[in-house]
């Protein structure tokens, strides 16, 4: 009887000690959710979800906020969230996906830029080159679009344009192609056809 | 046991699993020695035809050119340049179709070539003796050299040795079928080929150099054997389709097969194709740049199937006419298993483009389900599993593509060549590899982007961390001083000020601050303000006008207290002329010890107040008719009434200055004319608007206006002579009993106003800023407003006179009422 105790008394020392070694020397730093949901986000660091920047909204997401209100994501991105959060994939935010448009990046019409640096101070990723009094220019390569040197700058300068797309980064959609035949001839007479109808 | 390189050497072959054996169609080609195309009538060079990134342009439109002559620039192996395929002139530098199957338009040199073609840019032919690995290396990225077996990679770059290579191998294998350009290079041009070989063996120094040529080319067999020395092997391998490409090539010839995402070089092998070697050849030993190739022009369509010299650049279509072929046609660059439809046959040849078929528009098979037989996967050199990628591409799951290694896949179209259900997998496929490749670029994106961020958020934490410790320092330091001197450091300034000598007075105000006394600065300004003053008063040029200010000036103090109600009964006006005095407080800095607007330089701001002036006399108007027809009587009675009548006229007429100012002399005449008419016919009410407006197109300082001006003042004179005798009930006998004095005040009146006309129009630069300095009383405060108009001062100045002549009209009833 008094062995049987002793012995798992013993044990219990034992194997109390290992855990709380191993609960000190293996702890994990941070959140490792927050950090998978980080690795998912498109890092513009727009802060249209409503937090500032990405790792805020993927701390939030590890916390339990919507994961539907990242309109740079798109759709896609609520999936893969959905997918590694194992809950079912919502709808992107419907005020979000008015915002679902094709990635474009910052261009400042330089002719109309004054210098003030609004657009520099407001840029998450410094990807605007300039300084003050000195004309400002977009680094095109650097820009995420997140829109945010838009709204500051007091001659309306900026516009967003959307990324062209160049043989490399072409989809492959053959059917996409536009094949243009113009006649004019027949189109006029489709025309005069539609005024008679 | 013999060695991996002497199986090799001793012509041992391998095989690699799958691979098909379409059909080559490449019997009735003539492969004869190719004819040089003529020039095109424009040469489109696009500034990328090779992997990498374009190089930059050094050439302008409109700057001649010649043949060889470099478009662009680069000194990086990744980015070789392009040359000019012809003499010519550069007629654009813009977008246009590329060689792509998107057609997507892309940056290139657009040439018009001279009707003489005798001269060239080639570079200096380099001397075998003096024959370096680095200067072949060099000289290849000058001539613009990239794979022209289809991918296109920099040759250069290639070439670089950085690695111990065992195997060079030669790729002439030519797989598809219908290419046989470089069939028709090795049959025609065996030996300056070979010497190209033993120039990138010479940059290379590889242990065993091998020239790959399929066995169903004998002819070309033959002729490199005839040409070729010890030191090159030249092998036939076996016809299979895809031996032509890369890996497989390797597999054959070594019996090495190269990992996912191995290059060649990392197993010491290296492949070229044959075109390459020539191109090295003509770039060490001639100096030329790569300016053309070898192109097969074949098809049901096309007559006599035969390869061209094609300068790059020139447009398929150019081609295509060379067999009558018209732009009808759908053209397909590359072969016919991994070619590409041409959307545009403006798009020009390449440095890539080995091949233009113009074949019959197949009827596109229907696409049936896939019924997993597996011949896909049997058929696919690479050893992956077509059908399954094939489902991941339709699911668009991009995860399981690339764990199926769809990356790997060259797009050989072995697959859809045997496939029973006609599915275009290589299509399946290209569209997959092209999502995945976006989806890489977006995580390599926000991978920089974070970094970016991240970086972005230390530097600002650094900064106002640093900002922080300034501040800290500086409010020690502030601290430090207190403490380490005993006193104040305001009390430390003032005694450095004491010492310096100024007299500084400090007073104590309501709080018990100490401020400092500037009462003798403010004496010395009053006193200033006094002189300049005097020197205005020195300066007016007609003694009888300045004592008739001075008059006037006197009367309006006396009658600043009536005045001042009269004014606060419109509380906006009261406004805007507080607005205005301010604005000329602030012009003249002796009077400045009141409240100063920053905005009184602004042009802006006076024309601001200038209107609203102008909308406050409008007022005045509407409402002046009653308070006229009312005053009339009472102001014979009353000298201050007639006074405030008088100083509202003055504002009213600055009031409208800037609408007359406007107007140009022609105009202003003939609205005096018309004022004077309306003047002679004006009702008792009305007696004093034709006075106000005909002063106030006075202001355009034009004698022939002044003239008019004049005669309406002296008809107006008479009708207000008569007025008074009306209205003064009291003292009818004085003013209408003597109609010969009425008329003559009156002449002597339009005298003095012509005289007044002429003197300010003489003086009215240096009346300028006085006038406006000179009526500091609060009765004319709409003066100061206008913006600096010549007119506008001259108006201003008429304007004080009448106020003036009214207090004398005033002053006389005065003295009537007195008797």
């Amino acid at each position: 009887m008094i062995e049987a105790i002793i012995a798992l008394t013993v044990l219990a020392a034992i194997f109390g000690g290992i855990l709380g070694f191993a609960a000190i020397r293996y702890r994990v730093e941070g959140d490792p959710i927050a950090d998978q949901v980080e690795q998912l986000l498109p890092q513009t660091q727009c802060g249209q979800c409503g937090h500032p920047g990405c790792r805020p909204y993927a701390e939030a997401i590890a916390k339990g906020e919507a994961i539907n209100k990242c309109p740079p994501g798109g759709q896609e991105t609520v999936e893969k969230l959905a997918d590694l959060l194992g809950v079912e994939v919502p709808e992107l935010d419907a005020s979000a996906q008015e915002k679902e448009k094709p990635k474009s990046v910052a261009f400042i019409h330089e002719e109309a830029c004054i210098g003030c640096t609004k657009c520099i101070q407001a840029c998450p990723v410094d990807a605007i080159v300039g300084a003050n009094k000195q004309m400002h220019t977009i680094i095109t390569k650097e820009c995420t679009g997140c829109e945010l040197c838009v709204a500051p700058c007091p001659t309306d300068c900026i516009e967003m344009r959307p990324i062209a797309q160049t043989s490399r980064t072409w989809d492959w959609q053959l059917n996409k192609i536009d094949i243009a035949v113009i006649d004019v001839a027949s189109g006029s007479a489709k025309l005069e056809e539609a005024d008679n109808a | 046991m013999r060695s991996w390189l002497d199986k090799i050497k001793q012509g041992q072959l391998w095989r690699y699993q799958g691979g098909v054996h379409p059909a080559t169609k490449k019997d009735n080609i003539d492969c004869g020695k190719p004819e040089t195309l003529t020039l095109a009538k424009q040469l489109v060079v696009p500034l990328q035809q090779h992997i990498g990134s374009p190089a930059k342009v050094c050439v302008e439109v409109g700057s001649t050119v010649k043949t060889g002559q470099a478009l662009t620039e680069s000194r990086f192996y990744q980015s070789p340049p392009v040359h000019a395929p012809c003499c010519g002139t550069v007629v654009a530098i813009e977008a246009r179709p590329s060689a792509h199957p998107s057609g997507i338009s892309e940056l290139a040199v657009v040439i018009e070539p001279s009707s003489i073609q005798n001269e060239h840019a080639f570079m200096a032919p380099l001397l075998e003796a003096e024959l370096t690995p680095e200067l072949i290396c060099e000289r290849v990225h000058q001539a613009g050299i990239s794979g022209m077996g289809g991918a296109g990679f920099p040759a250069a770059l290639k070439i670089s040795p950085n690695k111990p290579l065992n195997v060079l191998i030669i790729n002439g294998a030519e797989c598809e079928p219908y290419i046989s350009s470089d069939d028709c290079l090795m049959r025609n041009y065996a030996e300056p080929l070979l010497r190209g070989v033993s120039l990138l063996e010479k940059a290379l120094s590889p242990k065993l150099v091998i020239v790959a040529v399929e066995d169903d080319k004998p002819g070309a067999i033959k002729a490199l054997q005839a040409a070729a020395g010890d030191n090159i092997v030249v092998r036939a391998i076996p016809t299979k389709y895809p031996s032509g490409g890369e890996k497989q090539l390797v597999q054959v010839l070594t019996g090495r097969e190269l990992k996912a995402g191995q290059l060649p070089i990392d197993q010491g092998i290296l492949v070229h194709n044959v075109g390459t070697a020539y191109a090295v050849q003509r770039a060490v030993d001639h100096g030329e740049p790569l300016i053309s190739r070898i192109v097969t022009l074949a098809g049901d369509h096309v007559g006599e199937p035969r390869n061209y010299w094609v300068a790059i650049g020139t447009p398929v279509s150019h081609l295509l006419e060379q067999q009558k072929l018209g732009t009808h046609h759908q053209a397909i660059m590359g072969g016919s298993m991994m070619g590409f439809m041409l959307p545009n046959l403006a798009s020009p040849i390449v440095k890539t483009a080995n091949c233009i078929l113009v074949n019959n528009t197949p009827a596109q098979a229907q696409e049936q389900a896939c019924i997993r037989c597996g011949e896909c996967a049997q058929a696919c050199p690479m050893g992956l599993l077509p059908q399954q990628l094939y489902w991941y591409a339709k699911g668009d799951d991009l995860e399981k593509s690339r764990s199926y290694k769809l990356m790997d896949c060259i797009e050989c179209g072995a697959c859809a060549y045997v496939c029973p259900s006609a599915i275009p997998l290589v299509q399946y496929y290209r569209q997959t590899k092209a999502k995945v490749r976006a989806e890489d670029l977006l995580a390599q994106e926000a991978e920089r982007a974070k970094q970016r961020f991240d970086a972005r958020k230390l530097r600002l934490e650094k900064e106002q961390a640093e900002r922080k410790a300034r501040q800290k320092q500086a409010a020690e330091r502030r601290l430090q001083q207190a403490q380490g001197a005993g006193n104040d450091p305001v009390k430390a300034a003032l005694q450095r000020m004491q010492n310096k000598q100024v007299e500084i007075k400090a007073i104590e105000n309501e709080q018990g601050e100490l401020v400092p006394d500037n009462s003798a600065a403010i004496a010395a300004r009053k006193a200033r303000k006094a002189q300049a003053r005097a020197a205005k008063d020195a300066k007016t040029t007609n003694p009888a006008v300045a004592a008739a200010l001075a008059r006037a000036k006197a009367k309006r103090e006396v009658d600043g207290e009536q005045s001042a109600p009269a004014k606060s009964a419109n509380p906006a006006v009261a406004a805007a002329i507080a607005r205005a005095k301010a604005k000329r407080n602030s012009e003249q800095p002796a009077e400045a010890e009141g409240s100063k607007p920053a905005t009184s330089a602004n042009p802006a701001v006076a024309a601001a107040i200038a209107r609203a002036k102008a909308k406050k006399a409008q007022r005045t108007d509407a409402s002046q008719p009653d308070s006229t027809a009312a005053k009339p009587s009472s102001t014979s009675s009353n000298p201050a009434v007639a006074a405030a009548i008088a100083r509202a006229k003055a504002k009213k007429q600055a009031a409208e200055q800037p609408s007359a100012n406007a107007k140009d002399a022609a105009v202003a005449a003939a609205v005096a004319r018309a004022k004077a008419k309306k003047a002679s016919q004006s009702e008792q009410p009305e007696l004093e608007r034709p006075e106000n407006d005909a002063s106030k197109t006075a202001s355009s300082a034009n004698p022939a206006v002044a003239a008019a001006i004049a005669r309406a003042k002296a008809k107006k004179a008479q009708a207000e002579q008569q007025t008074q005798g009306e209205n003064a009930d009291a003292k009818p006998a004085k003013s209408s009993a003597n109609p010969a004095v009425a008329a003559a005040i009156a002449r002597a009146k339009a005298k003095k106003l012509a005289q007044e006309q002429q003197q300010q129009t003489q003086n009215e630069h240096s009346e300028d800023a006085r006038s406006v300095s000179s009526s500091d009383s609060p009765v004319e405060p709409a003066d100061a407003t206008s913006p600096p108009k010549r007119s506008a001062a001259v108006a201003k100045a008429i304007a004080a006179a009448k106020a003036k002549q009214a207090a004398k009209a005033a002053s006389s009833m005065e003295s009537d009422n007195d008797e």
